[in-house]
């Protein structure tokens, strides 16, 4: 075996398993954006995964599967949006209170479901760019080899950087979170701009649970996320909220991870504990490296309670 | 290292401290159904495990086997799953309240707070893994002496390989993984001593970690393995994933194989590649205590072993090669009548030393 | 990270009631559970279970019966610590999520100084396991707090990182160099029952709620009585006015997360005396979501952490029991404690207030 082709599915690996929450983290970077920081990921991301799973094994159509994830995702993100401005419900709160009720209620309704049953998805999303790039070594096989969500989910990605920086709607967006004052001064809507952003990212989110089960793992079980959504938050803030360095970040972080698979393998002599640190370590040395002096939106977390509320 | 040697060699030294506590717990007449030659009623049977039984592993065996033999001898069956290794002395607190007459405490992460409880309750306890602990009347342990199966299962695998290269992936490292890994470690080593192990460590605790599960499990495959012997309970899942997915389309020969363990996959859609599997059967060891509390006899090592039927090898795919099936038979034997001893290692570090013994880099 | 993160102001300043408004914010936890048990008692409907047994059985399991009481005491023990523990960070501003990491840290820590003092006397090892609990806890948090403090690098994700760094630093130690070689399963030498902590009467309520509850009260008053107290309130409801009132923000917002993160070493270091008596691999406690719950309940006020931290223990007994008195699954109760904290945040919401002219 040759130590390319172990790379190259390294890399693969990491793309792969990166996309999910690659997506998680691009929508919180969106969401953050606003000024909504959203806890809630990893409840959102199982949520979506099991409602994907559910239709996939009913249908056995993966595409339906991902867009009920995306539109389980919408709907708390959209109830998440809600509370946080009309009701200005502390953000953080709230994120907790819906990851730990979605953590909770998957694995309640897994077993009220399937009972002590562990069903597979067979198949999976088809892969049609085998072969395209294989004129790149090491990589390019590892980028052919990804099936057709992935490309779906760097398009997603692209379009919401492009949204976020070049549209009036992401200017808005911005606005909202980096002046909400001054947004609604010149006639915006700080509220609708903020529940729009919610569901935004609540629809990135959705994506990346139900590509985590459908697409990524083919089944769904309680917990799979494994902090995910957590570690979604970390890396927005790593990529300073910025979509496609974001995007970067989570690719980095992914190779990182696949570094510990990767010594070992290799049988390098070093207890896997200390491997598996790295990654984690890496996101608050970067955050060192990378964050300080760096400014996050200046009403990020903070409810909005309109001019009048302003002294 | 002799199986049994675990039992006879290794003091408890915690244990001392407990004897005064017990001695006055028993003097104080906290423990009087025991002891007796009378006939002790046992119709209330209760089972902990830390994990759901959804995960085809561990957990689910042993509730199934205790079912199954509650139903045999008309015994009530209790069952309590996902207990967690929190503190668990109020589910046996619980279980205690309502009659229960024996629990067994499924998990190696019980080894020191169900003893404690039974010496507090009065109610016999079943420990897994910890033969320091076994009290007359009181305490019982099960030894899984799975190496011996998992020797097999490695003969199997250095038999069947074609890459010459074999992965092991553990969810984690507890004793009753690591017994097993050594126990394949030798056994692939008995036939194929020129063969490559791969061994992975998922995560932490990752039993149910199934999305690295898969990863490191494809990795393995891109490494060139071509059998997998994995150790998950739900992160088995991500395994035969990784499997079923590299499999698709590919001809037999090319195929990757995976041996499971201590539950049988084989009619699921877990099933398909699966070679074969180590698997665990506690019925025999659940009758025998059951029987030996009714009898007063109880508190002693149980120990499942290829001899008695408690380890042992799935029967075979038919993709198998017959002359493996002969081989595997004849080491059987050779193990049972003590001509082959398997080393049992139980901890991370004597691990890592055997297997660098056996295949050093 | 330039944040002002989540340290909102206006946050904290009408989220502490005054007298006057101590009554309100009770009937607002009782409407918020009153509310949750509703949504919760729907979804088992749908589910196909009848909450008119559920609830009606989990209230006799847990309080009417002297053994499910005892345990609900002993529930609430760590509870009300890790609640202490998220409030005085949250008192600053600060938001540790950090909690179970530092829980682990403790233990470790309580686990390992309490096995060496086995030969000393009972006062000496739980001293001894306790400071060591503490000292852990509080140097886990040191990295994240001085970030915080000088970098306004936001403590969120930095205490998130560092649970994971503590799950897999734990573990490469309990099953390495600080396991007990005696035993199979990895685990720190056992310190004996009769060295930890003592039961109250004859109950499995030990010693240690007594602790729990002279913490909750010196920490009652450390934050409402001392100058630190003030200093830490007057930070977390406006860093720059605190700047202006001369206080030394930087080290202030330091010292409260690591005291945050003692306190929760000291959740650990309970464990491991009481009822556990040995840090055992694969064993992570999970309070710092529960913890969460507990602070927002008690609408962030010190003195309701306690019958907030009862309710809790109530839950987390009742996970425990109620798989097998009523077929529900234990995953039920992380998704009530959920339900709660979404309706609690959703309780900012506050029109009644607005009039009595309690609003910003």
């Amino acid at each position: 075996m040759s130590v390319e082709a172990i790379a190259t599915a390294l890399i693969a690996a990491a793309i792969l398993t990166s996309m999910p929450l690659m997506l998680a983290a691009v929508g919180e970077a969106i969401a953050e954006r606003a000024g909504l920081l959203n806890l809630g990921i990893e409840g959102s991301m199982l949520c979506a995964g099991f409602a994907s799973f559910w239709l996939t094994l009913k249908t056995d159509s993966v595409t339906l599967g991902l867009l009920i994830g995306a539109a389980v995702g919408l709907a708390i993100g959209l109830v998440f949006g809600t509370l946080a401005t009309v009701l200005n419900a502390n953000q953080v709160v709230l994120g907790l209170g819906v990851t730990l009720a979605g953590t909770g209620g998957t694995a309640f309704l897994f077993r009220e479901v399937y009972g002590s049953d562990q069903p597979l998805l067979s198949g999976g999303p088809g892969r049609p760019f085998e072969g395209w790039f294989d004129w790149l070594p090491v990589i390019g096989p590892a980028i052919g080899d990804q099936r057709w969500f992935v490309f779906v989910a760097w398009f997603m990605v692209l379009a919401g950087h492009l949204f976020l920086v070049r549209t009036p709607s992401g200017l808005q967006l911005r606005a909202a979170g980096e002046s909400p004052f001054g947004l609604e001064a010149v006639g915006g809507n700080v509220t609708m701009v903020r529940i729009g952003a919610a569901a935004i990212g609540g629809v990135f989110y959705g994506f990346g649970g139900a590509a985590l089960a459908v697409v990524e793992l083919g089944f769904f079980s309680p917990g799979s996320t494994a902090g995910a959504g957590f570690l979604a938050v970390a890396l927005a803030m790593l990529g300073r909220l910025s979509p496609l360095r974001v995007a970067l970040f989570t690719l980095a972080f992914g190779l990182l991870t696949g570094l510990d698979i990767g010594l070992q393998i290799a049988g390098v002599d070093a207890r896997p504990e200390f491997l598996r640190m790295l990654p984690y370590a890496g996101i608050v040395i970067g955050l060192v490296a990378l964050g300080r002096g760096v400014r996050m939106p200046r009403a990020l977390g903070q409810a909005y309670g309109g001019i009048s509320s302003r002294r | 290292m002799n199986p049994q040697s675990l039992c006879s060699n290794k003091p408890a030294t915690w244990w001392r401290a407990l004897v005064p506590f017990c001695l006055l717990a028993s003097g104080m007449g906290l423990a009087p159904n025991f002891g007796s030659a009378e006939e002790t009623t046992v119709d209330r049977v209760a089972i902990v495990t830390p994990a759901s039984r959804t995960n085809q592993g561990w957990d689910q065996q042993g509730v199934d086997n205790l079912v199954e033999v509650g139903e045999t001898l008309d015994i009530e069956v209790e069952v309590v799953e996902d207990a967690g290794y929190d503190d668990i002395t109020p589910i046996l607190n619980d279980l205690a309240s309502d009659g229960t007459d024996l629990i067994v405490c499924h998990a190696s992460g019980y080894q020191t707070v169900c003893p404690e409880f039974a010496q507090e309750s009065g109610i016999p306890v079943v420990v897994i893994e910890n033969p320091g602990a076994v009290m007359d009347d009181l305490i019982a342990d099960i030894e899984t002496q799975a190496q011996e199966a998992s020797f097999l299962a490695g003969v199997v695998a250095g038999l069947e390989t074609r890459s010459g290269r074999v992965a092991v992936v553990v969810s984690g490292e507890p004793p009753t993984w690591n017994y097993m890994t050594v126990g394949f470690a030798e056994g692939l080593h008995s036939v194929n001593p020129e063969a490559t192990l791969i061994y992975q460590v998922i995560g932490e605790a990752a039993y149910d970690d199934a999305p690295n599960a898969k990863r490191v499990t494809e990795s393995a495959i891109a490494a060139g393995a071509d059998v997998v012997f994995g150790m998950g309970d739900g992160a088995s899942f991500g395994m035969i994933q990784a499997i079923n997915e590299h499999n698709q389309d590919l001809e037999p020969e090319e195929q990757v194989w995976f041996i499971d363990v201590i539950g049988d996959k084989s009619g699921s859609d877990a099933g398909q590649h699966l070679l074969t599997s180590v698997l665990f059967d506690y019925r025999g060891a659940y009758t025998e205590l059951i029987q030996q509390l009714r009898e007063g006899s109880f508190g002693e090592i149980h120990t499942m072993n290829l001899e008695n039927d408690g380890v042992r090898l799935l029967p075979f795919a038919a993709f198998a090669d017959p002359d493996t099936v002969e081989t595997v038979d004849a080491v059987r034997v050779q193990i049972v009548d003590g001509d082959i001893v398997v080393s049992a290692i139980g901890d991370a570090d004597g691990l890592r030393e055997r297997l660098d013994e056996l295949f050093p880099h | 990270m330039n944040a002002v993160p989540v340290t909102s102001g206006e946050r904290t300043r009408h989220d502490t009631p005054g007298a006057d408004t101590a009554l309100a914010s009770l009937l607002e936890s009782l409407l918020a559970i009153a509310l949750a048990i509703a949504i919760a008692g729907l979804i088992l409907i749908i589910a196909g279970h009848d909450p008119l047994n559920v609830f009606p059985q989990l209230v006799d399991r847990t309080l009417l019966r002297s053994a499910g009481l005892e345990e609900v005491l002993v529930r609430t023990t760590p509870l009300l610590l890790a609640g202490l523990a998220v409030l005085i960070a949250a008192k600053a501003g600060l938001w540790n999520i950090g909690v179970d990491g530092q829980v682990l840290v403790g233990a470790l820590a309580a686990a390992v100084v309490g096995g060496w003092l086995v030969d000393a006397s009972r006062p000496v090892l739980w001293a001894g396991a306790m400071l060591a609990a503490i000292v852990g806890g509080a140097v886990w948090t040191i990295v994240p707090a001085l970030f915080r403090a000088f970098w306004e690098i936001n403590e969120i994700v930095t205490t998130i990182m560092f649970n994971y760094i503590a799950i897999s630093m734990s573990a490469w130690l309990v099953k390495g160099p600080l396991r007990d070689q005696t035993l199979v399963a990895p685990q720190t030498p056992l310190i004996p029952p009769e060295l930890r902590f003592v039961g109250l009467g004859d109950t499995r309520v030990h010693i240690g709620l007594v602790f729990a509850v002279a913490i909750w009260i010196a920490a009652s008053f450390w934050l409402h009585r001392s100058v630190a107290g003030l200093e830490v309130r007057a930070v977390g409801e406006s860093p720059r006015a605190a700047r202006h009132a001369m206080i030394p923000v930087t080290v202030v917002l330091a010292v409260a997360l690591v005291a945050s993160g003692g306190l929760a070493g000291v959740v650990g270091g309970n464990d491991v005396l009481s009822t556990k008596g040995t840090f055992q691999a694969e064993w992570y406690p999970g309070y710092g979501l529960s913890a969460f719950a507990l602070v927002f309940l008690a609408r962030r006020h010190v003195l309701a952490l306690l019958p907030a931290a009862l309710f809790l223990g109530m839950l987390a007994y009742g996970a425990d029991v109620m798989p097998r008195a009523a077929g529900i699954h234990s995953a039920f109760f992380a998704l009530f404690e959920g339900i709660l904290l979404i309706v609690l945040a959703a309780f900012r919401w506050r029109p009644w207030r607005r009039k009595s002219g309690g609003h910003r």
